[in-house]
């Protein structure tokens, strides 16, 4: 194995000492390892004096009202963590040397590459793999979310101020459809905590861009054929309307622009073309297919809300953005394409929750731990060149068991369209600016 | 002259020529006008609408005024028969290669002599490439139409005009082929025209349709990505390569991924999850094959998933596919069928049509042809100058394909008359005229289209006797052999080139190919023969039945209606007969009847029928001429015109056979009235209507008849609807479902057919029929 983890991985794999309840995701390159663990903290406790034996209330005028102790308290936290499948032998080892107190016999496990490391899991962790139906994961996982992460969706505007524009999570999170963009697509309409049902699909996914992305250019990896997508030049490629009609075809509101024919250039076309120019004709075929495919199901099952996910989506704003536009133009702005922060770890969440039950997770709230957690994009090369040299490929999420159930105040005029924060420092960039900065300035102060 | 004049275009090298003669494939070019030309990208199809000029047999009866009585007249004949001059309105459709455009232009230069035509309408992606050089050659301006518009038009006339248009395809059927019968209503529909992008169209009526949806993952994403993928850049290639190879090579299916099924989500093992999805991540070489046929799947898969998603959402049932990337193309129609049948688990079909090349073009042409309201006429295809579905296809045609180049035709003729239901069909839309579809029993096809190939020399000797003052009729008759026979060739190896193949458009195509060669009319002389005298014995007969007790009356009308109908050129076993034994007369045919019980024998409740309430209005389609209507028909309608009942006798609008036409049988119905007060009588106080049913068909067609026809049949309240005849009772209308009383009628003439019903030859069809109470009051 030549690579090695960069980060001590007691930075990733934090808690391991308590943990228990092991779930595992491992998908065509990446591997999302889940568990539950216990935090001791120290907490400040306020406890008032015992003033019963004084009688008069004057007489206690010079003692502090209450004491101040610092005292150990236990919480729980679920821990994920993502990495890339070349790690999984040498972060089953490190595991397995600090996994101590567990009483844990099992690990549930998810995902197309469940199978293969099966014997490799079981051997180095001596927990029993316990398989889960991946759809079923995906979905619970993704409801998990949804429902405990508020700022979980946003809209994606790659020309706009703010690239992401996240939406307030509703309290009641269904119906959705959730378009899964693996190697192939899944569409899948999910009404309830546990009622789901895949309605449609298309053998044209990410795997199709890949493959025939790999057979066009030459080009094997998937990264590198996003990269020359964004870089290419698709009307070179595509056959336009305009190149039929010379114009626009009014009569059928048809723009000059519209693609009327992928790859319909080389067709007839006797020359070499560029393999960005193909990659990115690949990238808007695919993309401007699944979003007619999303927006048909969509309307014909009256749906609003329509989530993408899938490796093809995981992090790259160029296939964002291609969905987007492409929903944008199927469904005239009716529909918009919703992105999940948290989406490459819907099946590990769902695979816990599975092996979870008996501790009704479903019942608490769960908050995220911003110090734990890596955030969006935070193995992106463009977006975050530091945080990835630091981390390697590794993306952590670690969620707070809350100690109260939390709800909606019974009393807001309008619970879906509340929103708590005055001024959103995403969309303002003055604000942003100087915010940031003051909380940089005040980082010195201890008052 | 052919046209193969490359020479005579200077600097071109056109290397192409073609091998059959220009004047066949150019017909009727000196009186052509409203041309019509849609240029696609391979592909030019040319239309423009002629007159035709046909010898019709005519006949007038002879101006009897002059003599004094009935008997003077006796060794006359009954009427004349003279061969005029009419002029009939054709549509020519030709469909070729772009390659062929110049020569093709010059050729129609040099024979449009009479035309006052000034524009030519244009449709179609190339129409502005060839628009210079169309005006050059032609001296017509281009006028461009709307591609959409066009080819909605288009379809909706063929749909509309062209019986089994649409057919469904089934790989692996007995009959590759299986055509709709055309509904009368036929909007809405969904019409997917794949070219080398995709567009879905909602049609909801004549003038109203909309884009509803496309994908620019088309024909010419198969065809870019296929010459990328391959290095073979014909499309038709790409096909061969596709058909010959293994998709799960390339593909990643459900089984790669999950080791078998994925159960709980409804996906079998062999279903692709991803295409291309193997090409990936396995780093080795695809064969040509594979890849081309991993993207043909891919590629209708996705089509065919959204044009049912369309259609849901629509709410529409019947979709029909076109386009270059179908047109012709088995391998395509299968992968699209499968992909439809997929997605809608059964619940649509995919509908393809056998003119579908031509749609642009016939739109295109109908835009210039408004004024002429062609919308208004009714048109049928002709046999003997179309080339059929899948003419031009390499594979399934080679000695067609090596005759004519790739020149494929269609033509069409305007009836005469405008065609509709008749309006005592039970339902509609679900009557089929013929008993047995031929495209899908083999042995049936086999028998036929031997006997019909026997029939021909017969036929031919007919024809050439019809006309014996004509020495050419030899040569014509000659070239009307090598015509038929080889359609009939052609329809052994493609039984679907017309639609379904049937006893009836075997008969029809005979007729179309006889109208072809100025032979309208081979029977003519015969039937005047046999009118003349079978009348002779009209008086004998009523006379001897007016004689017998009722119950006998009644049997005996039945017997003489069943031995006229002995009498019919159309079969072979009859006709040997005939010409060898010229004195085979109407009581050697009665004895020749089989005795009761008859094959299909409702004889007793017919006469129980007819012991109750007279029939309002009896509409009797007839048969043959001489003993059969004159001995068979005229007195059984004679009895039920007594009985009270209107009778309104539906014959011929042109000729077929020795079937008697309209014409003739109103000269023949003058002659009876003249020698019998009941027909008299009858005819004065329109008790007895004389219609003509709009074809010139031995067979007959309840869903195609003269409009005037179905107006009578309606204002009379008709109450019972009797067809004889083989053509007309047994090859169609066996099973015809009518709202109304019915009976069918027929001796079997035919030894295999009589074998196949299960009777000997001359058994006796007797279908007496009521619809049950429940429909009846619909």
């Amino acid at each position: 194995m030549d690579k090695s983890i960069t980060l001590p991985p007691d930075e990733i794999f934090r808690n391991l000492e308590n943990a228990k309840r092991f779930a595992i995701d491992i998908g065509g390159s990446l591997t999302k390892l889940a568990y539950y663990s216990t935090v001791q903290h120290k907490v400040a406790k306020v406890r008032s004096f015992d003033h019963s034996a004084k009688v008069s209330l004057q007489e206690t005028d010079g003692d502090p009202l209450y004491e101040i102790s610092v005292q150990e308290e236990i919480t729980a936290r679920l821990h994920f963590i993502k990495f890339e499948n070349a790690y999984i032998e040498t972060c089953l080892d490190f595991i397995k040397d600090h996994l101590v107190n567990t009483e844990t016999k099992v690990i549930k496990a998810t995902g197309g590459g469940a199978h293969k490391f099966k014997d490799l899991i079981e051997k180095k962790l001596k927990l029993k793999v316990d398989k889960e139906d991946e759809m079923t994961c995906l979905i619970k996982g993704c409801n998990f979310v949804l429902k405990n992460i508020p700022h979980e969706a946003f809209v994606y505007a790659k020309h706009a101020d703010s690239e992401f524009r996240f939406q307030h999570t509703h309290p009641d999170i269904f119906p959705y459809l959730l378009i899964n963009i693996g190697s192939g697509v899944s569409i899948v309409k999910v009404e309830a905590e546990d009622k789901f049902e895949r309605i449609g699909g298309s053998s044209i996914g990410g795997g199709t861009f890949w493959g025939l992305g790999a057979l066009l250019t030459k080009t094997k990896r998937f990264d590198e054929l996003l990269q020359l997508a964004s870089k290419g030049q698709h009307t070179n490629v595509d056959m336009l309307v305009k190149d039929i009609y010379g114009g626009a075809y009014g009569s059928l509101g048809l723009t000059g622009d519209l693609i009327a024919s992928s790859f319909g250039k080389s067709a007839t076309t006797d020359k070499e073309f560029s393999k960005e120019d193909m990659a990115k004709s690949l990238l808007h075929m695919i993309s401007n297919d699944i979003g007619q495919l999303a927006c048909l199901y969509a309307k014909l099952h009256n749906l609003t809300r329509v989530y993408f996910g899938g490796f093809f989506i995981r992090g790259h704003p160029v296939t964002m953005h291609t969905i987007t536009y492409s929903i944008n133009f199927f469904t005239k702005g009716e529909v918009q394409a919703l992105f999940l922060r948290h989406e490459g770890y819907l099946g590990a969440i769902g695979a816990f929750l599975k092996g979870a039950e008996e501790d009704n997770p479903n019942q608490y709230s769960w908050g995220e731990n911003y110090a734990g957690s890596s955030g969006l994009m935070s193995v992106s090369p463009e977006l975050n060149p530091i945080q990835r040299a630091r981390s390697g490929t590794f993306d952590m999420l670690e969620m707070d068991r809350l100690e109260r159930q939390l709800v909606n105040l019974p009393l807001l005029q309008d619970a879906t369209s509340y929103i708590p924060d005055t001024v959103d420092l995403t969309e303002d960039a003055l604000a942003r600016e100087y915010w940031l900065y003051c909380f940089e300035e005040a980082l010195d102060g201890n008052t | 002259m052919a046209l193969c004049g490359v020479a005579d275009t200077g600097s071109h090298s056109m290397d192409k020529s073609i091998t059959l003669p220009p004047d066949e494939i150019f017909r009727n070019l000196e009186n052509a006008k409203r041309f019509a030309i849609d240029i696609g990208g391979s592909l030019t199809k040319l239309a423009y609408y002629s007159t035709v000029q046909h010898k019709v047999a005519k006949v007038r009866s002879f101006d009897h005024s002059a003599k004094v009585s009935l008997q003077e007249t006796d060794g006359d004949p009954l009427y004349e028969i003279s061969v005029q001059e009419e002029i009939t309105a054709r549509l020519h459709f030709i469909k070729f290669e772009n390659a062929y455009i110049e020569t093709c232009l010059d050729f129609i230069k040099d024979h449009l002599v009479n035309t006052e035509t000034k524009v030519i309408k244009a449709t179609g992606g190339g129409a502005h490439k060839f628009k210079d050089l169309i005006e050059k050659k032609l001296k017509l301006k281009v006028d461009k139409e709307d591609e959409m518009t066009c080819l909605i038009k288009g379809c909706n006339f063929v749909l509309k005009n062209i019986p089994h248009e649409a057919f469904v395809y089934a790989k692996h059927a007995d009959s590759e082929f299986r055509f709709q019968h055309t509904h009368p209503d036929i909007f809405p529909y969904l019409l997917i025209n794949i070219g080398s992008g995709v567009s879905i169209v909602k049609v909801e009526a004549e003038d109203k349709f909309e884009r509803i949806g496309g994908s620019s993952i088309g024909g010419g994403t198969f065809w870019g990505l296929g010459a990328l993928l391959t290095k073979t850049k014909r499309f038709d290639e790409l096909l061969q390569l596709a058909s010959k190879g293994q998709h799960t090579n390339v593909d990643m299916l459900v089984k790669d991924i999950y080791g078998g099924a994925y159960g709980s989500l409804g996906l079998t093992g062999d279903l692709i999850a991803s295409s291309f999805g193997k090409s990936a991540t396995t780093d080795k070489e695809f064969s040509k094959e594979d890849m081309a046929k991993s993207l043909l799947h891919m590629i209708s898969n996705d089509i065919g998933q959204l044009a049912c998603l369309y259609a849901k959402l629509h709410n529409l049932t019947r979709v029909y596919f076109g386009g270059f990337f179908i047109r012709g193309h088995p391998v395509t129609m299968h992968t699209i069928t499968y992909s439809i049948n997929f997605f809608t688990k059964g619940e649509v079909q995919a509908l393809f049509l056998r003119h579908e090349g031509y749609l642009g073009a016939i739109g295109a042409f109908l835009k210039g042809a408004e004024e002429d309201n062609p919308n208004q006429y009714s048109w049928g295809e002709n046999y003997a100058g179309s080339s059929g579905l899948m003419s031009v296809s390499p594979e399934l045609n080679p000695i067609q394909r090596a005759r004519s180049g790739t020149f494929d035709m269609l033509e069409m003729d305007r009836l005469e008359r405008q065609l509709v239901n008749l309006p005592l069909l039970q339902d509609a839309t679900s009557y089929i005229p013929d008993t047995v579809d031929l495209t899908e029993d083999a042995l049936a096809r086999e028998y036929w289209l031997y006997c019909f190939e026997e029939a021909l020399d017969g036929v031919v000797k007919r024809a050439i006797a019809s006309q014996k003052d004509q020495p050419e009729a030899v040569e014509r008759a000659e070239k009307f052999r090598q015509k038929y026979r080889h359609k009939l060739q052609t329809l052994r190896h493609q039984p679907f080139a017309y639609g379904s193949l049937t006893v009836r458009s075997l008969l029809d195509t005979r007729e179309h190919c006889l109208n072809e060669f100025n032979f309208p009319d081979p029977y003519s002389k015969i039937k005047q023969k046999e009118n003349d005298m079978a009348l002779k014995y009209y008086l004998k007969v009523v006379k001897s039945v007016e004689e017998l007790s009722w119950e006998q009356r009644q049997f005996n009308l039945v017997k003489g209606l069943l031995a006229g109908n002995v009498f019919d050129w159309g079969a072979k076993a009859v006709s040997d007969v005939l010409e060898s034994d010229p004195e085979f007369g109407f009581e050697q045919a009665k004895q020749q009847l089989q005795e009761r019980p008859w094959l299909v024998d409702a004889y007793n409740q017919w006469i129980e029928r007819l012991k109750g309430p007279p029939h309002k209005c009896a509409l009797f389609f007839v048969d043959n001429s001489g003993i059969d209507i004159i001995l068979g028909v005229f007195p059984f309608i004679r009895e039920l015109l007594i009985r009270g009942t209107e009778v309104v006798l539906a014959s011929n609008s042109g000729p077929a056979l020795n079937d008697v036409t309209n014409s003739e049988l109103q000269i023949l119905t003058e002659r009876i009235a003249a020698m019998d007060p009941v027909i008299h009588a009858a005819l004065k106080e329109d008790r007895l209507a004389l219609v003509q049913n709009g074809s010139s068909s031995p067979c007959l067609d309840l869903s195609r008849l003269d409009k005037v026809l179905a107006t009578v049949v309606r204002e009379r309240g008709t109450d019972l609807v009797i067809i004889e005849g083989m053509g007309r009772a047994i090859h169609t209308n066996y099973y015809a479902m009518l709202s109304c009383e019915s009976l069918k009628l027929a001796v079997i003439k035919n030894s295999w057919l009589a074998d196949r019903l299960g009777g000997k030859i001359f058994s006796v069809v007797f279908k007496y029929e009521v619809p049950s109470k429940a429909q009846g009051q619909h």
